[in-house]
């Protein structure tokens, strides 16, 4: 028979039951088994409700483990209960506290005979040292993670701080009483108890609970390791490990400090004033590189934090902009903690990636907002400015409205225009426009980064220039030619580009601009038809109809934006640039002075300004028309020299026919080419000696180059004499083969009829 | 007088075989067929090649072959030495000249016939001649050292070396070294002033000797009786023949002097291992027609290089020009048939084309 059957009651419930009974019991402590307790619960009734919560109160007699006594004493017999040799009642001394305690610890008493605090285990301890009880408490005793313990992470500097913030004790321990205000204020304080960051270390994060006040240097490195592993790894590996290996120095607190560690930022690198490493390095040093560096990707970051936050008041979605700003800042991050290794080319190469991740911000906003608003606006108000500039050289070299005009293009509207955004505008006066241009033009460290070594002295030469003198004496005169004037504005092409205004083949058209208004120079006192000489002039031709590049053009002469025409004496110096040795000649001429003494212009008297024509011998001569009949009478030098000229041309030409003629002919006359050649030089260097107006000189030079030219001739006369020699052998070998052959058919003619008389 | 000379002439007589030879040039004959005249090319080309001897032993004497001189000497003897432009340009024509005659005579002989028993062994030795005498062509043309000579050959030896197994040994051989160079220049100079002479004249003494031992033949199914003595009556005409080429060979001499005619002014000037490859190089024309129609071999033919192909193809084809008494069993039997003659008609088409396409072909 079975008893739940009896009793009418399913099994389950029965076994549910027993097992809720039990557990409720159970968790009871049997008070009822133990003296302490039964006594204690009349007598002090708060501590036993207290010692509920306390961390021993499951252990089978909680009150002897620490305390000593009988347990299993009559309840009312007290000194039964607390009669026994061990009964150690309250309060006790720092270091009776440790030996209770340790005599179940034993681990942390030893432990504790390594820390700052062992003395407490000598026999005449320092009252100010603590036992276990002063930090731990009593009665209850919670557990370490309870919020409630005195040493929880949260409450531990509260507890460190019932010392070592108290000045005297302090002072009698030579210790500081600042330390935990200092903790407080650091950053591991802030996190921790501010915000409750549980991965902040409290006091006994690097001091450990019970054992090591880490004097040993090392300690703190590994302490410090405990959480920055990363940092400690680099500095392992490091240069200043090795440092620190002979000389104890540096460590992590020598750089970060000890209680009171702040954020790192970037102001502790370098050797700068203030800086950490400037206690060891000196200025110049690699920690100036790491803060260079370090200042360029914080600068990259900051700047595309604000490019995100303007984007986004702009009202753009900028999730993607963020998630790169996020790549950004883990990269900053890293290269924070790789700046441990102390190894520049790592922390550059940590860097760069930072750059190259940040300069993807800068992109990708600017995708959002699609082209400036500049491009946006002045797209309907000025088309043809917004389409011309694609071609310009700055829209080139990435630089937009705003590298000129100033303004904000990311902003809208009116926005972008403000003065607060740096807006400049367009230049008010005409004497404002070179000014307006130096500003990047003449910065050589700017323009350099560019084009390295372009000149930057276009404003300070164009302040010498006709056109700079001109607009110093009225700034506001519209007609004088400012930079873009020949630059054109808005479409400016780099002067290399031949459809720049101001490409060599360019130029005289874009002087013509003006220089050819007859009214606009009249003003001036310029003459205006520069252009039209210069059109039909060698130059011109040279430079406009074959588009050689080297024939000047109104600058190479006149000068660029220092723009004037050259001085009387100094046009051979104009001309010289090009006619190198006709200037030097002429400068050791007798004409030089002479010219000087008549205020003649060089070289321009006899070739002209403008519309300088090939020269030729017709110039050279007494006759009309020629150039030297304005000094010289007939029959004098010019008319021998020309006479010299004539007759060298003739001859040249003669021994060309010569030789042509011998080609013909198919004999071969190349030495006579090479011959001709040489002599035509020759020749061509005597119109250039010309220059000297030394008529002896000519003279030798003369009879050189005819003897040439008769070397010439000779060639060309021999190679038609072998020809014609050659024919004549020819003729020769012709009639000699006619008799030859008419012999032999006549032979034959015999022999046939012979042969013929034989058969019959 | 007349004794003094009856006197020297027995001195001769009883010291050399003229009496035998002046029996045997009275009995040798020619036959006066209607193709007489196809017989005198042998001559003509016989005629070139004792031209080619006397002016090359001229040229000899001042001739540099080093890559430093050749060019140098070539000018000195047409500018300076006394008829040096003569021998120099009578030689370079006559090169050309004998080439010509010598397929002329080959073709006639095919057509004719010539080959047929018991006249196996001349064609053979005839064939070979003209392979010697392109040797000599080839060779000859780089010792100018101007830039034609200089490109042309280093294009020839570059086909020579695809020769499959020996090429690359051939190309080393042929060039003296890795590249063409002065080493190439002198190598080539010996083949041309010495090895070719004399398996040339090995050869033509052979060819001569079995032309007269063996006669000349008649075309096949001609009956002719009609000969002619050899000498004095042929001799005479083929002196007549051969003072009107010496006279053509004069007339190219002084008119059309071969540098000026055959070669660019760009491509006669000294030639320099460091230039690029110039355009317009071209062969002899005697080599155009193989240099041409390698162009037109697909790059791969069932797997084989297509130069491969070719130079097999021409290898065959030289094979079968030297077996041509052989492959032709009609002839033997004194009968006509098609196919040589058809082989033949296509041969010097094939060589007409290929030269004249070597010559107006686009992107030549």
């Amino acid at each position: 028979m079975r008893l739940s059957n009896v009793m009418n009651v399913p099994p389950t419930w029965i076994l549910a039951l027993t097992a809720a009974l039990l557990l409720f019991f159970g968790g009871q402590v049997s008070y009822a088994a133990d003296a302490c307790i039964t006594c204690h619960s009349d007598f002090t009734p708060e501590l036993m409700d207290a010692f509920h919560e306390d961390v021993h109160a499951a252990n089978q007699h909680p009150c002897v483990g620490c305390h000593g006594g009988n347990p299993d004493a009559a309840p009312d017999d007290m000194d039964a209960a607390h009669g026994t040799a061990d009964f150690a009642p309250p309060p006790w001394t720092a270091s009776e506290s440790v030996k209770r305690c340790g005599s179940c610890h034993t681990q942390v008493v030893k432990k504790l005979g390594t820390g700052p605090h062992r003395g407490v285990l000598g026999e005449n301890p320092d009252p100010d040292l603590p036992g276990c009880t002063r930090c731990h408490g009593f009665h209850p005793i919670y557990k370490i993670q309870d919020v409630k313990s005195p040493v929880n992470r949260t409450a531990v500097l509260q507890t460190c701080s019932a010392c070592h913030a108290d000045s005297a004790m302090m002072a009698r321990h030579n210790l500081s009483p600042k330390i935990p205000n200092e903790y407080r204020n650091s950053v591991h304080g802030r996190e921790l108890l501010t915000r409750d960051n549980d991965a902040a270390p409290s006091c006994i994060g690097c001091h450990d609970s019970h054992s090591s006040h880490n004097e040993n240097v090392a300690s703190f490195d590994e302490a410090c390791s405990l959480c920055h592993q990363r940092e400690a790894k680099a500095f392992k590996t490091s240069k200043h490990q090795r440092v620190w290996e002979l000389t104890k120095v540096p460590v992590c607190i020598t750089c970060h400090g000890s209680h009171s560690i702040t954020s790192p930022t970037v102001e502790m690198l370098g050797t700068g004033p203030g800086t950490i490493c400037s206690k060891c390095h000196n200025p110049g040093d690699s920690p100036d590189v790491f803060r260079s560096l370090m200042d360029k990707i914080e600068k990259e970051f900051t700047q595309g934090q604000a490019m995100i936050v303007e984007a986004q008041r702009a009202g753009k979605n900028v999730d993607a902009q963020i998630k790169i700003l996020e790549q950004v800042r883990t990269q900053l991050q890293r290269a924070r903690q790789s700046i441990h290794y102390f190894d520049l080319a790592r922390f550059r190469k940590e860097v760069d990636k930072g750059l190259e991740l940040s300069s993807n911000i800068s992109t990708s906003v600017e995708q959002l907002f699609g082209e400036s608003s500049c491009i946006t606006c002045h797209r309907e108000l000025t088309p043809d400015l917004v389409a011309g500039f694609s071609d310009d050289v700055h829209a080139d070299k990435q630089i937009s409205c705003d590298g000129c005009h100033g303004g904000n293009p990311l902003l809208q509207d009116e926005k972008a225009m403000s003065p607060e955004e740096g807006f400049i505008g367009v230049p008010k006066r005409p004497a404002d426009v070179g000014p307006f241009c130096a500003r990047c033009h003449s910065k050589p460290e700017y323009m350099n980064g560019f084009v390295p070594g372009i000149s930057t002295d276009q404003l300070s030469q164009y302040a010498l220039s006709g056109h700079g003198q001109a607009l110093s004496r009225n700034p506001f005169d519209k007609n004088v030619a400012t930079c873009v004037s020949c630059h054109g504005v808005h479409k400016i092409r780099a002067a290399k580009d031949p459809l720049s205004p101001v490409y060599a083949v360019n130029v005289p058209e874009t002087c013509n601009k003006c220089h050819g208004n007859g009214d606009l120079m009249k003003a001036y006192g310029i003459q205006t038809n520069p252009y039209e000489d210069y059109r039909e002039s060698v130059h011109g031709k040279a430079l406009l109809d074959k588009g050689d590049v080297s024939a000047p053009a109104c600058n190479d002469c006149h000068g660029n934006h220092g723009a004037k025409p050259p001085e009387v004496d100094n046009i051979a110096n104009v001309c010289g640039q090009c006619h190198v040795r006709n200037a030097t000649l002429f400068k050791l001429s007798v004409h030089r002075g002479i010219f000087e003494l008549r205020g003649m212009e060089q070289c321009s008297s006899c070739h002209g300004h403008h519309a300088i024509k090939h020269p030729t011998d017709a110039m050279l001569s007494t006759q009309p028309g020629s150039i030297c009949v304005k000094c010289h009478d007939p029959g004098s030098a010019p008319d021998q020299v020309h006479e010299m000229f004539t007759v060298l041309d003739a001859k040249s030409l003669e021994a060309r026919d010569k030789l042509r003629l011998a080609e013909s002919y198919l004999v071969n006359v190349d030495g006579g080419f090479v011959q001709l050649d040489k002599a035509n030089s020759e020749i061509t260097k005597m119109r250039v000696l010309v220059h000297l107006f030394d008529l002896d000189t000519l003279k030798t030079a003369d009879q050189k180059t005819l003897a040439m030219l008769q070397g010439v001739e000779d060639i060309g006369n021999k190679g038609i004499e072998n020809a014609m020699f050659r024919r004549k052998g020819f003729l020769v070998a012709l009639g000699l083969f006619a008799l030859f052959l008419a012999i032999v058919i006549l032979k034959i003619r015999e022999l046939e009829k012979r042969r013929k008389l034989e058969s019959e | 007088m007349e004794q003094k000379r009856s006197k020297l002439a027995s001195w001769f007589r009883e010291r050399l075989p003229i009496d035998y030879l002046m029996q045997y040039s009275e009995h040798k004959t020619v036959p006066r067929t209607k193709d007489f005249h196809w017989y005198f090319f042998g001559g003509i080309a016989l005629f070139f090649f004792l031209v080619q001897i006397v002016t090359g032993l001229f040229l000899l004497l001042y001739y540099k072959p080093t890559a430093e001189s050749a060019y140098e000497s070539v000018h000195f003897i047409e500018s300076e030495v006394y008829f040096g432009w003569l021998i120099r340009n009578v030689h370079a024509w006559s090169a050309n000249l004998m080439i010509l005659a010598s397929f002329l005579h080959l073709f006639s002989n095919w057509f004719l016939k010539g080959y047929r028993k018991p006249r196996e062994m001349t064609w053979i030795l005839g064939v070979l001649l003209l392979f010697l005498g392109m040797g000599f062509g080839f060779s000859g043309y780089l010792l100018p050292w101007n830039k034609l000579s200089f490109f042309a050959t280093k294009v020839g030896i570059e086909i020579a070396g695809v020769t499959p197994l020996i090429g690359n040994f051939l190309m080393k051989f042929l060039q003296g070294g890795d590249e063409v160079s002065g080493a190439t220049l002198t190598r080539f100079f010996a083949i041309h002033v010495a090895i070719l002479p004399g398996l040339t004249l090995l050869f033509l003494a052979i060819h001569l000797y079995l032309v007269q031992y063996q006669g000349i033949s008649k075309p096949i199914g001609d009956t002719t009786e009609k000969t002619m003595r050899f000498f004095p009556d042929f001799v005479y005409r083929e002196l007549a023949v051969w003072s009107f080429c010496l006279l053509l060979l004069a007339f190219l001499a002084v008119f059309y002097p071969f540098d000026s005619v055959f070669i660019p002014l760009d491509l006669q000037e000294k030639a320099s291992a460091f230039d690029p490859t110039p355009v317009g190089i071209k062969p002899e024309w005697y080599f155009m027609f193989m240099y041409q129609s390698l162009k037109y071999f697909p790059g791969k033919i069932l797997g084989l290089s297509g130069k491969v192909v070719a130079l097999f193809s021409f290898g065959v084809g030289g094979l079968g020009l030297l077996m041509v008494p052989f492959w032709d069993r009609w002839s033997s039997r004194e009968q006509r048939h098609w196919l040589p003659k058809t082989a033949g008609i296509l041969v010097i088409l094939f060589i007409v084309v290929f030269t004249i396409l070597g010559y107006v072909a686009p992107g030549h």
